[in-house]
């Protein structure tokens, strides 16, 4: 494909060694979208880091679709807490120096 | 180099079946998994520790050759080379996390001793492109640095990069530069430059995001009659009128005297002034005649 910014679904998965059942699964789950190019499904590059780690999840600790959603959620909740944990730290020091 | 207990690694005793090391390890996989403990280096190093152990314990053949030698692993090799070449292929598929794939990192020296660096299982994965692995470094600058944008070079894993860091960034706010991080694997793409700043504070004013606190000590009389105070700011000397009765814990706001606001350029916050009323004291007899009048007129309107 001569587009770099995107990247084929069937590629990635013959990567990763993956079938590409499993990434149309996360798409029905809304966790990534294709975008068709020469009628062929892609995934933007910066996307890419993204699927994998979704791939790693699914492929070393057997999570399905559903599952990586939550843990995506949960890793989303994770960070914010800690920015607003950091912010606190921050604010508290006010009163500590 | 010491000697790795594997099945202490996965919490299990000598004789685990091959159900037990598969039900163990993914267990502990699920709880120190680097995906699921992004920026932990702690749960990254344990998932490496008990990868190993599995890659061991799972493999008939290698766990032979452990149970076997054991503590006295380091004859091993002597014992093994009258035997069979070293490294013969058990046709399995290492586990590997994003970034370390085909590497030679992801193993303690023990295993490497024991079972070798060019074992057929680790060719595997050759042909997978795996984005390179993101480096975390933390700068530490005072607060005096951040009041104008500057430009920085660092270096990191010895590559010049030459960095902007925007006015008025946070205590602990971390920025990413991308494809600074680790080389990819096979053509992937690097990994990302992850920079967190550890802000100091040389100065006496207290932050708070874009705002500055600072306690003045005011004098009774200037408290109550008003008048006019000279401060230095971060950015220089200002002249505060003071209003007439100033309540004690009252406080005046200077305008733009505060921090640059991150990443908004020309705009700034805001510096407060939180007055304490500080009490004359050592009075002299004429004063102390002089705040019993007031006294009595305040009380008694005499």
């Amino acid at each position: 494909m001569e587009n770099d910014q995107y990247i084929l679904v069937e590629d990635l998965c013959q990567f990763h060694s993956i079938q590409i059942t499993f990434l149309e699964d996360l798409r029905e789950h809304r966790l990534i979208e294709f975008e068709e190019i020469d009628s062929k499904p892609t995934l933007p590059i910066n996307q890419i880091s993204k699927v994998e780690r979704m791939i790693r999840l699914h492929r070393e600790l057997e999570i399905n679709a559903p599952g990586i959603d939550a843990v995506f959620n949960l890793l989303d909740k994770v960070e914010s807490y800690k920015s607003r944990i950091t912010e606190l730290e921050n604010k508290l020091r006010r009163f500590e120096e | 180099m010491d000697f790795i207990d594997y099945y202490k690694k996965l919490g299990l005793s000598k004789s685990a079946t091959q159900d037990d090391i598969k039900k163990a390890y993914k267990k502990l996989a699920r709880k120190y998994h680097p995906d699921l403990n992004p920026d932990d280096p702690t749960a990254k190093a344990k998932f490496q520790e008990i990868n190993e152990a599995n890659e061991v314990l799972s493999d008939p053949e290698k766990r032979a050759k452990y149970d076997k030698y054991g503590k006295d692993w380091k004859h091993a090799e002597e014992f093994e080379k009258a035997q069979k070449a070293r490294g013969a292929s058990s046709g399995r598929q290492r586990r590997s996390y994003s970034g370390t794939g085909g590497g030679s990192g992801d193993f303690s020296d023990f295993f490497e001793s024991m079972f070798g660096g060019g074992g057929g299982f680790r060719g595997s994965g050759g042909s997978v492109k795996f984005r390179g692995e993101d480096f975390h470094a933390e700068l530490q600058l005072n607060l005096t640095d951040i009041l104008e944008e500057r430009k920085q070079v660092l270096t990191v894993n010895g590559k010049n990069i030459r960095i902007t860091i925007p006015a008025g960034v946070e205590n602990g706010q971390t920025i990413k530069i991308n494809g600074y991080g680790g080389s990819g694997i096979n053509g992937g793409p690097a990994g990302d430059l992850l920079i967190t700043f550890n802000i100091q504070n040389n100065t006496s004013f207290k932050r708070e995001g874009s705002n500055l606190h600072f306690d003045y000590n005011i004098d009774l009389y200037t408290a109550l009659l008003g008048g006019k105070i000279e401060l230095n700011t971060l950015t220089g000397k200002v002249k505060v009128n003071i209003p007439p009765e100033l309540k004690n814990g009252g406080k005046v706001r200077l305008a733009g005297k505060g921090m640059p606001v991150y990443k908004s350029k020309g705009k700034f916050g805001d510096l407060y002034l939180h007055f304490q009323v500080e009490l004359p004291t050592k009075l002299t007899e004429k004063e102390k005649g002089l705040f019993k009048e007031l006294a009595n007129l305040r009380n008694h309107g005499k």
